[in-house]
């Protein structure tokens, strides 16, 4: 008697696991179709011979080639406005990226390594830009810049507008506290005492961070470095409040043609976005999981 | 000169919710020069801490810090004249063998020809010629350990410290490795600090140990003074294997005492003391200074049992032997002869014999209440 309700229940057992994971595997593979499935047609028509993305008329390279005119200077007014789009995208990144890698690492560093009055403060304060909404940001520095231009007029007479500059701080903003978080990590999961075994064999602090400590997280950094620049590269919102006029980077700008007329070169360049964002993340992500 | 001198060093951490935990509780410690110490201690008992502060890791909450007679206080852990070998290693992963042990000649800004000679001597000083291009990873934890050493002695500090340097070792290697470190030191005259939890190991290597609990100094001496004559229980419990029996001083005179143990066992012993008749005293007897017999053996007044219990250790034979209804007593016998290995069963009643005066006393102890009781009980009759 007990034997066999046992058994009936091991029976069950079995079922509802095999069940579960039936269900879970189902669950798995159609979010991550739902995920990409719009990623992947946009690959696809960006190799289409239509200029209308709707239908498909068959292979072409034209869109890519159509791009890569542009930088023999043949192309015509709009692949040319794409290249700048791009330039912009580029200079914004790289700059914002070199200055939020050296801040982050240091306030990475001292948040790990120091004691300080109010440190647990500027914990919270440095995760509220991964948290916040980009809208926010950008409205709020939006209000900021604004206000700052219209004090410096008052106080100096000089106008200042938005352009490639403002994007550039606002970009800065929000990549310190994904590069601190980064280089953190990385800083928490170091021996300690390979540090105090430098400082015993005579390294002073300096030597022992330079010969020691950095060559350690450099790996933490690059990849915090990274994640900047794809985050820079991938941003519309904040640009989009903080770029003004003639200041459009590549996210900016598509989204400027599509509502005009979208050319499948939009495909064609996403797409080259898409791969350049997938190279930099995945190496990104492997020097996170580099051991030390 | 001593090369280490603790004066009144206490450390205390301030905690979670700034409670505060003494780590280390008024260390005052003497280590001469060219000497091998070691601090000895169950875990926690502060001896990392201890060794920390001499390092320049962490600054006495009050007492001072003197290396070869200077004080320490101001002076970093780069400006000391010491080198620790951590218990973890502690070596650079991003740096090679050779680079791991030039590290400290580079920080003295030394010429690279006078840094190459050095790392090579002391490669070989530890045997690990030929590995001075691997990284630690690629290292077993011997040669690991091995690197550790050669990065510290390179240096030539007057002080050299260990944190259980052989903790993660197996127990073959960390007896090679005992010996090894040993010999260097006395090849070296470099005087070690040298801290570990194993009594074993603190009584093979050292020229004096000091014994510690709960961030205190109980005793310090050479490893024969600490293991014949420990003066108190802990230390005579934590160093090998001691029998204690508690009783009352019930005679006294200038050639010793008489302790009656459970109120029914009376035991004389010869001792220059004075313990005040009524004292309550533990007796401390190491299980290889009692010989055992069979009933009826020995004519002269000794102690008599019952074998409760025979455990074969192959070099020798331990018995339990129980006394007085509350107390027994472990007697450890060499395995001399095949012949009488199984001489006494359980049950059996046999003598203890002992010389007197390898019997320790402690002016300690506290009666079980069962005693107190049956002592009462007695005088109520
Ligand atoms: N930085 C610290 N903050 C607070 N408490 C500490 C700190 N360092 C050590 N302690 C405490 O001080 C006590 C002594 O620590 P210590 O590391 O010196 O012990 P130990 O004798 O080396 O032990 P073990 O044999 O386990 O290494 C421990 O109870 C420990 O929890
Ligand atoms: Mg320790």
């Amino acid at each position: 008697m007990i034997t066999s309700s046992l058994e009936k229940n091991q029976k069950l057992d079995r079922w509802t696991r095999i069940i579960g994971q039936r269900l879970l595997e189902l669950t798995a593979i159609l979010s991550i179709i739902f995920l990409y499935l719009p990623i992947i047609i946009l690959v696809i028509y960006s190799f289409n011979e239509s200029r209308l993305n709707a239908v498909w008329r068959g292979f072409t390279l034209k869109w890519y080639q159509s791009l890569f005119e542009g930088v023999a200077g043949q192309a015509d007014i709009a692949t040319q406005q794409i290249w700048n789009a791009l330039f912009n995208s580029l200079w914004v990144g790289g700059i914002s990226t070199l200055a939020a890698t050296v801040m982050g690492t240091l306030i990475g560093l001292a948040m790990e390594r120091f004691r300080f009055q109010g440190k647990s403060a500027l914990e919270a304060l440095l995760f509220l830009p991964i948290i916040i909404p980009d809208i926010t940001m950008g409205i709020s520095l939006l209000i900021f810049f604004s206000l700052l231009f219209q004090l410096i007029q008052t106080l100096t007479g000089v106008r200042l507008v938005l352009g490639l500059p403002t994007v550039i701080i606002g970009h800065i903003a929000f990549n310190i506290s994904y590069v601190a978080v980064i280089v953190r990590t990385r800083i928490a999961e170091l021996d300690p005492t390979l540090e105090e075994a430098a400082l015993d064999l005579g390294a002073n602090e300096w030597r022992t961070f330079y010969r020691i400590t950095l060559p350690l997280i450099v790996p933490g950094i690059i990849s915090g470095a990274l994640l900047a620049f794809t985050l820079s590269l991938d941003d519309f919102v904040i640009t989009f409040f903080t770029a003004g006029v003639g200041a459009t980077t590549l996210p900016v700008f598509i989204y400027g043609m599509i509502k005009l007329s979208v050319t499948p070169a939009i495909n064609a360049i996403s797409t080259l976005m898409l791969v350049a964002s997938l190279v930099i993340l995945v190496s990104s992500l492997a020097l996170q999981r580099q051991k030390t | 000169m001593n090369a280490v001198e603790l004066v009144g060093v206490s450390k205390v951490f301030l905690g979670k919710n700034k409670r505060e935990f003494r780590a280390v509780h008024q260390v005052s410690l003497q280590i001469p020069e060219g000497e091998f110490f070691s601090l000895l201690g169950p875990s926690g008992c502060g001896k990392t801490t201890i060794l920390r502060m001499i390092a320049g890791f962490e600054l006495p909450t009050t007492g001072e810090v003197y290396i070869q007679g200077e004080q320490m206080r101001d002076r970093p852990p780069f400006h000391r004249p010491v080198n620790t070998v951590f218990q973890n290693y502690a070596l650079f992963p991003h740096l090679t063998v050779a680079e791991n042990v030039a590290f400290g000649l580079e920080m003295e800004n030394l010429p690279r020809q006078q840094i190459r000679t050095r790392v090579g001597d002391a490669l070989a000083l530890v045997r690990l010629n030929g590995l001075e291009d691997r990284r630690p990873r690629q290292l077993s934890g011997g040669q690991q350990q091995r690197v550790a050493l050669a990065r510290a002695i390179v240096k030539q500090p007057q002080v050299l410290l260990f944190d259980e340097p052989l903790g993660a070792l197996d127990l073959k290697l960390r007896k090679e490795m005992q010996l090894e470190l040993k010999h260097m030191q006395q090849q070296l005259g470099i005087t070690f600090i040298y801290v570990t939890h194993d009594q074993e190991e603190a009584l093979t290597m050292s020229d004096q140990i000091a014994v510690l609990q709960e961030g205190k100094v109980l005793q310090v001496g050479t490893p024969t003074e600490i293991y014949e004559q420990p003066n108190c229980r802990f230390v005579a419990d934590f160093i090998g294997e001691s029998n204690f029996l508690v009783g009352r001083v019930i005679e006294q005179d200038s050639g010793g005492v008489v302790v009656l143990v459970d109120e029914t066992l009376p035991i004389s012993i010869p001792c220059s003391e004075t313990f005040p008749v009524g004292k309550v005293v533990t007796l401390v007897i190491r299980p290889e200074k009692a010989t055992i017999h069979p009933a009826h053996y020995l004519d002269q007044p000794c102690l008599a049992g019952i074998v409760t219990e025979v455990v074969y250790l192959g070099t020798d034979t331990r018995f339990v032997i129980r006394l007085t209804p509350q107390s027994t007593i472990v007697v450890r016998r060499q395995n001399i002869y095949r012949s009488n290995l199984d001489c006494f069963a359980i049950g059996e009643s046999v003598q203890i014999q002992m010389a007197s005066d390898s019997i320790q006393i402690l002016g300690e102890g506290q009666l079980l209440p069962s005693q107190t009781f049956t002592a009462s009980r007695r005088e109520n009759r």
